[in-house]
């Protein structure tokens, strides 16, 4: 009975185009869109001006340090007030060499910028033409150009393949995710509940031989599917998206890039559907309380910002160190848990706990949805 | 059957129904007849577990409102001026779906196949009912109401903003569905539709039953329902 009561919530709301496009299309096309086409961008942006000579003004620069500028792709231009140029943007950086005294000018506002860029590479320039100054004062001395360098030094990077894959996108996806799996199930929860109040087609259904139960048990599969939906064609989009990416050969060290093993998807599947149930019970129990389709909108568009909160969390979590109970914590407990299988740290402990939890407080929203559905003052408020 | 037994509903402070008594035999249609705010709708969200009583209670078909909701349910069919079906599936879908409801099982497509028949749905079956004339989708709430052939069929103002074919075919249709012996609640504040289709009718002002009695008694005292029900409110 109850699947009945999801099948027809299911077919009204496959038949609505926006649905559709919503639930289905949307997270398998905007998914990967939003997770690697930012990034993939400002690579090729940043490769682009690596690869390109900017313009720098300068002033005072000796003869050895213009070639080195040269060098760094840099072309010098020398101009009567280098600061005032790059403040009027004519450049994007500039030099500024008076004795001993060296001064680099940029706009740095903005971290990711040709500024930037340039001055980047008149940092470079400078180092360099410093390490030769200073080879030809020790050559000067008899001194071996070896003193320069006491020691070798060596960055090695220890994370795990899966973490270097994933590169930036082991927050993103998590964060994605979750909202995709509530806009899946938004359309189904509202229409299926406040909706059909405003339609007058619940009326019909109340009066029906089924308890209100089985009603809102059937309201709850319907949208815990079509989160479902969602969650399977997000993540199959950033699979997708991830194997071209690879097989493109595109730069994925700057955007990451999704693959996982087949326990870690397993695991990601269980965390997103287990969030599915929670945030489908959420949606059922809040738009059922709303007079008008309109009105249960404005009640769940905030839910998305709620998961805004601990995802920024998420992102400082290189430099938190998460306790056990976190796991208990709804929505954080999943965006740690997603990130962790994105990142191939996936624990079963902390995984369970992170279901567990999820689905008893999914229970907790299922039931007072459950509650709502007994009370006429609710059910008849339009 | 329906034995109606004190029914009374507040909400808060508001007295909706008080004191409500009242019978409807088999073969026979109910007029309950009353201006709005009268009490009519809230009587017939009642007597179809819809709402729950304040006091008193009530028999549709021997199931008791309070204690056997589900199977009060099962032995109605109601339609109401505000109910509507899902407009994006087709007619025989919200049928089939009803008749699921319904535990129809095997009988389905007999059923649907009657009621199609009975309010001359044939040709539409397999179109969206958001296609459909505003006279034909009440049509499809009707077919939804009786699919399982209910023992009391509940109207409540079930005519209102259908055209005047549609609404001559509802008449003819809970005309026809008492003469099957069926019992039929009608309730309505157009006093010439009940004065047509009921065989006795209750009159309700401000939540109370001021009179019950055969039409055709009213209708010899005071020439027609209209009339009689204004001389018992003034």
């Amino acid at each position: 009975m109850i699947w009945a009561l999801a099948k027809r919530d299911l077919l009204s709301a496959l038949r609505e185009r926006r649905t559709l496009v919503l639930t289905l299309l949307l997270p398998l096309l905007l998914i990967p869109v939003l997770a690697y086409a930012p990034a993939l961008l400002l690579g090729s942006t940043v490769s682009g001006g690596l690869r390109a000579a900017q313009p720098v003004a300068i002033q005072g620069a000796p003869k050895g340090l213009r070639k080195l500028l040269l060098a760094e792709r840099l072309r010098p231009v020398n101009t009567p007030d280098p600061a005032q140029a790059v403040r009027e943007r004519r450049f994007p950086a500039g030099l500024l060499v008076s004795g001993r005294s060296v001064t680099i000018l940029g706009r740095l506002a903005n971290e990711v910028s040709l500024s930037s860029l340039a001055v980047q590479k008149l940092r470079s320039a400078l180092r360099a033409y410093r390490r030769e100054l200073l080879r030809s004062a020790l050559r000067q001395r008899g001194l071996p150009a070896g003193l320069l360098h006491p020691f070798a030094l060596r960055v090695v990077d220890l994370s795990s393949p899966a973490a270097r894959r994933a590169g930036p996108l082991a927050f993103l996806i998590p964060y994605f995710l979750l909202v995709f799996v509530q806009l899946g199930g938004m359309g189904v929860a509202i229409d299926g509940t406040a909706g059909e109040k405003e339609r007058g087609t619940l009326e019909a259904l109340l009066a029906a031989p089924v308890r209100r139960s089985q009603i809102a048990l059937g309201k709850f599969t319907a949208t815990w599917v079509m989160s479902a939906l969602a969650t399977l064609t997000g993540l199959l989009g950033l699979l997708l998206g991830g194997a071209l990416l690879g097989l493109a050969g595109s730069a994925t060290q700057l955007t990451g890039r999704l693959s996982l093993s087949l326990s870690s998807l397993l695991g990601l599947l269980v965390t997103a559907l287990s969030f599915a149930a929670l945030s489908s019970a959420v949606q059922v129990a809040l738009a059922l309380r709303s007079r008008s389709y309109k009105e249960a909108q404005s009640a769940l568009a905030p839910l998305q910002l709620i998961t805004l909160l601990p995802a920024l969390l998420l992102e400082l979590a290189g430099f938190l160190h998460p306790a056990a109970w976190w796991s208990a914590l709804p929505v954080l407990n999943t965006l740690l848990s997603l990130e962790r299988l994105i990142l191939g740290r996936g624990q079963l402990g902390p995984l369970l706990l992170t279901w567990s939890t999820t689905l008893a407080y999914g229970a907790l929203a299922l039931r007072s949805a459950l509650r709502s559905f007994q009370r006429e003052e609710v059910l008849f408020r339009n | 059957m329906i034995e109606v037994l004190h029914l009374g509903k507040r909400y808060r402070k508001v007295e909706a129904v008080s004191d409500l008594c009242f019978q409807v035999a088999p073969g026979q249609s109910y007029g309950l007849l009353g201006p709005n705010g009268a009490g009519k709708t809230s009587t017939l969200r009642m007597l179809s577990t819809l709402v729950r009583p304040s006091s008193g209670t009530a028999k549709v078909a021997g199931a008791d409102l309070l204690l056997e909701p589900l199977q009060v349910r099962a032995n109605i069919g109601i339609v109401s001026s505000g109910m509507r079906v899902a407009d994006r599936l087709s007619v025989r879908e919200t049928l089939e779906f009803f008749a699921a409801l319904y535990r129809l099982g095997p009988r389905t497509k007999p059923r649907l196949d009657w009621a199609a028949s009975w309010l001359g749905l044939g040709e539409v079956m397999d179109r969206p009912v958001r296609e459909l004339s505003t006279g034909m989708r009440q049509k499809v709430v009707i077919a939804r109401a009786i699919l399982h052939e209910p023992a009391a069929l509940l109207l409540d103002e079930a005519s209102s903003g259908l055209d005047v074919l549609a609404r001559r075919a509802l008449l003819d249709f809970v005309t026809a569905y008492r003469e099957a012996g069926h019992t039929v609640l009608y309730s309505t504040h157009a006093m010439e539709e009940a004065q047509e289709v009921c065989t006795a009718a209750g009159f309700l002002h401000q939540g109370r039953l001021i009179w019950q009695g055969p039409v055709q008694e009213a209708v010899a005292a005071f020439g027609s329902l209209e009339r009689a029900f204004l001389e018992r409110v003034r």
